[in-house]
């Protein structure tokens, strides 16, 4: 498991597969989030000639793809969810054969993988029960155009991650099972977090876009989202073997989750087996892929030609097979699963010490659960009582399978027939911790400085409190600063609250009227540090999180930004339970879902609109962005920071004359409020009327000459205007000068 | 002159907040020379990097493109006001190297914009 971890963080497959083989937008998306990364395999040192002749990475130009094209087809709406009309699989498969022989070996290996993956026709799927179904929409199909999804999950665990694992990395409710996974790659050191992190997130979409075309009717993100959940919880209670969660003979769909972890585990077991037994030198991949196409039909085809008894007896020799040599994998797996145990029992991570994988893994090790041919069951020492029903179960799962056909057969001979046992090298090569090439490390680094800058940012992030301060000796800073903030006088009152929180009054109220007056004052670096302080005196202050989350977006901090966002969800009497938060999704478009659902359910609450108004600032969806912030401001239209961020999205998406008109309502309503007049000045400058935008920089200068970046858009106003002769009094500060000459 | 200096001073700002995205965005070494002083940006390695002594500087990529052109034509290439592609047509800027390049300096002198706050 460890070095199908390793893999599975190291690229040893290749993600990009994943995401070339899905037909959504989702997948595409993952397709263009990795493009560009290369294929990451070749160099992890497998042999070139791995490399699928055609490039993969696909861009909003997909090309066409005969199988998508026809799954697209198989699941139109008319059809039960993960089938595909017989005959049209049938042309399509054809096709497929003909590209196996020209455009081996990929193209066969992708078909092999295809039908090992493919949601549609798993072990499991309710394919061939389906009627032969309308005319062959497959005849127009052209050749295959690019080869070769899916080798996203080497080693042994691909598929333990393929299917229902997958999902839980991203399923909100069920975090607990990412936070196991993520800790195993602890024991890959941490560098494997980040990674680990980012590829299971594509893997995940990877999941939603196969579920999708399983289910149209998810096609809603939230309703997807609770699909999955499902699915998890699914998986976790079959795991776990209680009563009445086995799935029925007649559900093929929701035995999906099941089937497919303990199919899974039996390969694993199986490979496990080759590595003790197999005493054959490490292949490359290359070979592999070449014999493949030659000894294992196409398992569309097997199922159509093998009568079913013959393949019945494929099955039954292969589970003699697998059980003889029973012993030395569960051997090999019980190693396994005791170091994962171990290294997850002693996480400093509570959570990831309850989690439900640990609890999984643990019963494996005291032989709770076993893995058994194909199969995972309960060990009989523990639960006697239990086998009975375990084997009726197993019984019409078998026979289930029997009447699904051949696929299993074919995947296990072509198993044992296959000579060479790269997954042996796989796991070599993912043995040792010094094996992470460097790449993987400097990727890291700078996934870890994206992701979680705080701590590396947040150095020079220390309130800067004034040297002397006229306010240090007065009876009541704290209620001299409201009355300053109330008449306008922003500068004065920052010295006030400073000189409240010196005298420890009303610490945390303090700290968020300070970080307040250092927003208007168009000081976000001081805001931010003041909020910081506000929010550690009180973490739950809902204010506090959202006007963090705005200037961070100002400072295009986007992860700061979407975890305070995130904070105020989870923070939020109603809203916490509203909405699934997850600590594995942290994108923007996932927030922006969640602050939209709560938008819908609650649209009387400015404060979700102005949060969805700064998120879509974040994403620069201008035109929603302004769409939230008017729905805000019809609620509260007194509010001069909700008209002044309407002008702010005005002006960053080139509309600077509505943003001067809205600017100026904040300016109506709060005459000293300095950042609406930089904003103005700004608005003028990027319209490169910069004589016009002057006056503003000169203005909010006036009131807080604090605000360091208006002081070189003020020279470059002066200096694209030819107002030369004036630069000077910029470089010596000279506001008073400067007021006169542009006649304030 | 004194305004493209400024401007460049803007936009070394930008470097330090949008670097890595406009590195992404132009994956190319300008050189601008402004009525006789040259500025070199390197928008292709790390998050970016302004040179205000041009190519002569230690340590600075050999540039792909090189774009000549006057201090007022500059400023207004900055604000948006003149496109690159006008501005060549009219014989006020000269490219010598990658063309190409110069067709994204727009979206670059965009982002380095200042924006406003919310």
């Amino acid at each position: 498991m460890e070095g199908a971890l390793r893999d599975f963080v190291q690229g040893g497959g290749n993600v990009c597969d994943a995401a070339a083989a899905s037909s959504s937008a989702a997948g595409r998306f993952a397709s263009q989030f990795l493009a560009g990364k290369g294929y990451d395999s070749a160099a992890q040192g497998q042999q070139p000639l791995n490399a699928p002749p055609i490039p993969f990475a696909m861009g909003p130009n997909q090309p066409f793809n005969p199988l998508n094209e026809a799954e697209r087809i198989g699941n139109a709406p008319t059809v039960a969810p993960g089938s595909m009309p017989l005959q049209a699989r049938r042309a399509m498969e054809d096709a497929w054969a003909g590209a196996a022989s020209t455009r081996s070996p990929a193209g066969a290996n992708w078909h092999e993988e295809f039908h090992r993956h493919g949601p549609g026709v798993g072990p499991s799927g309710p394919l061939q029960q389906q009627p032969l179904r309308g005319p062959a929409t497959a005849d127009a199909l052209p050749m295959p155009v690019h080869a070769e999804p899916f080798r996203c999950l080497n080693g042994p665990l691909r598929g333990f991650f393929r299917g229902d694992f997958a999902d839980a990395f991203s399923a909100a409710s069920d975090g607990q099972v990412a936070m196991a996974v993520q800790g195993v790659a602890q024991l890959l050191g941490s560098q494997g977090v980040g990674k680990l992190r980012r590829r299971a997130d594509i893997l995940a979409r990877q999941v939603f876009a196969e579920r999708e075309t399983v289910e149209p009717s998810h096609r809603n993100f939230v309703d997807q989202r609770s699909f999955v959940d499902r699915q998890v919880n699914e998986l976790m209670s079959a795991l776990r073997m209680k009563e009445g969660v086995m799935p029925a003979a007649g559900q093929q769909h929701q035995a999906v989750p099941w089937s497919q972890i303990s199919q899974d585990l039996g390969r694993r077991a199986q490979e496990a087996h080759m590595r003790v037994a197999g005493g054959m030198g490490p292949r490359p991949w290359m070979h592999e892929q070449q014999s493949l196409p030659c000894q294992v039909p196409p398992v569309g085809a097997a199922e159509m030609e093998v009568p079913q008894n013959q393949k019945a007896e494929e099955r039954a020799g292969g589970q003699q097979q697998a059980s003889k040599n029973s012993s030395e994998v569960e051997q090999d797996l019980l190693d396994h699963t005791r170091a994962l145990e171990e290294t997850m029992a002693t996480s400093d991570e509570p959570k990831f010490r309850q989690s439900k994988f640990l609890n999984f893994v643990s019963k494996m090790n005291t032989g709770e659960l076993k893995i058994v041919d194909e199969e995972l069951v309960e060990g009989q020492q523990e639960r006697p009582a239990m086998m009975p029903r375990r084997d009726e179960a197993w019984a019409s799962e078998f026979e289930e399978k029997l009447n699904m056909g051949g696929e299993w057969a074919s995947d296990f001979e072509n198993f044992n027939a296959r000579p060479d046992v790269s997954w042996a090298e796989d796991f070599a090569k993912g043995a040792g911790p010094s094996t992470i090439p460097d790449e993987w490390a400097s990727e890291f680094a700078e996934h870890y400085a994206s992701a979680a800058p705080d701590s590396l940012k947040q150095q020079d992030r220390s309130y800067d409190v004034s040297n002397s301060n006229p306010f240090e000796s007065t009876e009541n800073p704290f209620e001299l600063g409201q009355e300053l903030y109330k008449n306008g006088l922003l500068s004065e009152a920052a010295l006030a609250f400073e000189a409240a929180i010196g005298k420890d009054m009303h610490v945390a109220e303090s700290w968020r009227m300070l970080g307040m007056v250092h927003a208007e004052n168009d000081d976000d670096k001081q805001a931010i540090a003041a909020m910081v302080n506000a929010h550690a005196a009180d973490p739950t202050n809902l204010d506090i999180l959202l006007d963090l989350g705005v200037s961070h977006t100002n400072e295009l901090e986007t992860h700061e930004a979407l975890n305070y966002m995130r904070q105020w969800i989870s923070q939020h009497p109603e809203y916490k339970n509203a909405v699934a938060l997850s600590s594995y999704e942290v994108n923007v478009a996932e927030t922006i879902n969640l602050f939209d659902s709560i938008g819908r359910s609650n649209p009387q609450d400015a404060n979700v609109f102005t949060a969805l108004g700064v998120l879509y600032n974040l994403s620069k969806e201008y035109g929603k962005a302004e769409v939230a912030f008017r729905h805000a401001l019809s609620l509260q239209q007194d509010n001069h920071s909700l008209w002044n961020k309407l002008g702010a999205t005005q002006a960053n998406s080139s509309n600077s004359k509505e943003a001067v008109k809205a600017y100026q309502h904040a300016l109506n309503l709060k005459p000293n409020y300095v950042r609406a007049w930089s904003n103005m000045g700004i608005g003028f400058s990027n319209q490169g009327l910069y004589k016009e935008s002057i006056p503003y920089y000169v203005r909010a200068l006036s009131m807080n000459a604090n605000a360091e970046p208006l002081w070189g858009y003020l020279k470059i106003a002066m200096a694209c205007t030819g107002a030369l002769e004036h630069l000077h009094l910029v470089n010596e500060r000279n506001i008073g000068a400067l007021k006169t000459n542009f006649g304030l | 002159m004194a305004a493209s200096k400024e401007l460049f001073k803007g936009l070394e700002q930008a470097l330090s907040k949008e670097g890595e995205k406009l590195v992404k965005l132009f994956k190319g070494v300008a050189l601008f020379k402004i009525d006789g002083q040259d500025f070199l940006l390197d928008l292709k390695n790390g998050s970016g990097k302004l040179y205000f002594d041009g190519s002569s500087g230690s340590g600075a990529p050999k540039a792909d493109v090189t774009l000549t052109m006057s201090d007022d034509v500059f400023v207004k290439l900055a604000s948006g006001k003149l496109q690159p592609q006008m501005a060549f047509i009219q014989g006020k800027l000269k490219i010598q190297g990658n063309i190409a390049l110069s067709m994204k300096l727009t979206p670059v002198l965009k982002a380095a914009q200042p924006k406003a706050s919310l």
